[in-house]
């Protein structure tokens, strides 16, 4: 975090260890991991229909690419949109907890029982009810992904120093201006968190969705590859959902270090 | 060792000399799981009537297991890799799985056409050729087996998937269906069809147009195992067929029993005597039977079918690699007295 100390180190070493340490041992460490993968597969013949080397996914992603690079875009949007409801809906939910606090007591029980119903035997009847579009999908996310949004908000309103609220109270601040003006933007850094897992559970919502029913996308992608008994495809569209899922996290990262930069962070100096 | 050359000097005299070895084998029956494509239904019935009345039992085989499963495709995975002795599933995929390297062999054809057909609520569409799915939203259940027969069934008609709306659904379709959410779908007539026309409003009410009534020639599902266990273990597979078609033979006899069979040993299928029962009529009635199986029993498979199929599922590049039907199916199994 602190600036004297990356500066004064920059001096010591040379600029591309500067620039390349940050990422570079998840990489080598990726880079390792899938040679390690391919030499067992070679070595040990294992078939391909139980795990296929990576070369072979590579090539089913450059053979299937139109096919994979559309229905990652259809995935990509489901997710986005899926992502941006739920953030909506759980700070709502946060907030009215917060400032109602008879409703916050009568909420508050029921979503955490909502919580625990398996949301896989949601998705069928979803699709029942909305269709085949975004509907059902967006629905899926946003039951699976906003609950870490309220959870981690809830918790970052309710950590503000009691002894500054009184202050606040003492000198006549109104229940909406202490909301807005002190618990919300102490709850920031905790929200961030609870988004940065919300974009994880997004990808996860989408994916779950596309299996109960769909007509493109990713998720649908693998259970038909799955089909074919192509499991290189079902690796290599796998592979994308990650790339998918990696993208919207550090995307929501990148939001906090604009918007909240002294929330802290993991990885940093 | 001593045991398996026994068994199988047993097995190469076995039909002379059966009395004999069987008392043997009874002592130490060879234990062999199977692994359905499905959950448990009509044509799934030779192995429960098999179990229940000692046809195994009389071959010196205990099937400890029938385990339902999530498709043929996964099904030809886990036999092929050891977890099952033997499989049942959708002949097509076999031939799918097969190409993509996984080494499962058909032993017995139980559906000696396909059962697969487009359905739809007749008073939704009316199908009376390929040609009426353009522009209607079909639903397939991505299981396997469904979605290869509606590429090869729309190959076989000069059809493309471009020509239609795909969208995944999971059984039962009736909702889906009903609501309005697909126009038609993929099913099997002895599976879930006969209840699905129940639901729909009785007999009339959907609208069946079968994939083998259009140029779809192939089998449908049957009896598979794996290279491995047909190269280490040619005579317990001998022995297993055998009891198997017996078993297939008294299904096919005795339907009724068949089926009050069935719902009794499979878990959860306590009241469904009447919907195994009304699958294995529609089997008998359509499936079953052919000249094939006139002449030489039961679950008879020729080249000449399979060469159709592949032919099939080659013109809609369905196969990754070219295939022959060698090696695809065996009959050495099967047969009157083989």
């Amino acid at each position: 975090m602190s600036l004297g100390t990356a500066s004064l180190a920059d001096v010591e070493r040379p600029g591309w260890r500067v620039a390349t340490e940050g990422w570079l041992p998840a990489l080598i460490l990726a880079f390792a991991a899938v040679l390690a993968w391919e030499a067992a597969v070679r070595v040990f013949s294992v078939s391909p229909y139980i795990v296929p080397a990576p070369s072979a996914i590579v090539a089913a992603l450059w053979r299937e690419w139109p096919t994979l690079a559309s229905a990652t875009l259809v995935t990509a949007r489901e997710i986005l949109i899926g992502f941006v409801v739920s953030a909506v809906v759980g700070i709502a939910l946060a907030l009215l907890i917060v400032r109602f606090d008879w409703l916050g007591r009568a909420l508050y029980p029921l979503i955490v029982l909502f919580q625990n119903v398996p949301k896989v035997a949601l998705a069928p009847i979803f699709i029942l009810w909305f269709g085949y579009d975004l509907a059902p999908k967006i629905g899926l996310i946003t039951v699976i992904a906003f609950f870490p949004v309220t959870l981690s908000m809830l918790a970052g309103m309710e950590s503000v120093d009691p002894s500054l609220l009184a202050l606040m109270r003492s000198v006549g601040t109104g229940a909406t201006d202490i909301l807005f003006k002190i618990r919300v933007p102490h709850s920031l850094p905790q929200l961030m968190a609870g988004l940065k897992i919300a974009a994880t559970f997004s990808v996860i919502g989408a994916i779950v969705g596309e299996f109960a029913g769909a007509s493109a996308g990713l998720g649908y992608t693998i259970q038909f590859a799955s089909t074919q008994l192509d499991t290189a495809l079902v690796f290599a569209a796998l592979a994308l959902v990650s790339v998918l899922g990696v993208g919207f996290y550090y995307l929501v990262e990148l939001v906090e270090t604009i918007a909240v930069p002294w929330a802290p962070k993991f990885n940093r100096d | 060792m001593l045991r398996r050359t026994f068994l199988g000097g047993a097995a190469a005299s076995s039909l002379a000399i059966a009395g004999g070895a069987l008392k043997a084998r009874a002592a130490d029956p060879d234990k062999v799981s199977v692994q359905l494509d499905w959950v448990p239904r009509g044509d799934h019935a030779m192995f429960f009537v098999g179990k229940e009345k000692g046809f195994f039992a009389k071959h010196g085989i205990n099937v400890t297991e029938i385990r339902k499963g999530t498709g043929s495709p996964d099904a030809m995975r886990l036999v092929a890799n050891g977890n099952a002795d033997f499989g049942f599933g959708d002949f097509p995929t076999l031939a799918v799985a097969r190409s993509q390297g996984v080494p499962v062999v058909a032993l017995s054809a139980v559906n000696q056409k396909s059962p697969l057909a487009m359905v739809s609520l007749a008073k939704t569409v009316k199908l009376t050729k390929p040609s009426d799915l353009k522009g209607l939203s079909v639903g397939i259940h991505p299981a396997g087996s469904t979605y290869i027969f509606f590429k090869s069934f729309l190959a076989a008609n000069g059809l493309s998937e471009k020509d239609m709306t795909i969208s995944s659904v999971a059984p039962p379709y009736e909702s889906y269906l009903l609501l309005g959410r697909v126009q038609t779908i993929v099913g099997y007539v002895d599976a879930e069809v006969p209840e699905l026309e129940a639901k729909a409003g009785g007999v009339g009410s959907l609208s069946i147009m079968l994939g083998a009534d259009y140029g779809w020639k192939a089998y449908g599902s049957g009896l598979f195992g794996s290279d491995k266990m047909i190269k280490d273990k040619p005579d317990l597979v001998g022995r297993f067929v055998k009891a198997y078609t017996e078993a297939f033979d008294d299904v096919a006899a005795h339907p009724e029993e068949a089926a009050a069979i069935t719902a009794k040993a499979a878990p959860g299928y306590a009241g469904k005597t009447d919907v195994l029962l009304a699958q294995l009529k529609a089997d008998i009635a359509s499936t079953f039977m052919s000249p094939d199986t006139k002449a030489h029993g039961l679950g008879w498979m020729t080249k000449e079918t399979w060469d159709d199929t592949l032919r099939s599922l080659e013109e809609q590049s369905a196969l990754k690699t070219k295939l022959t039907s060698d090696g695809l199916f065996t009959d050495k199994f099967l047969g009157n007295g083989a």
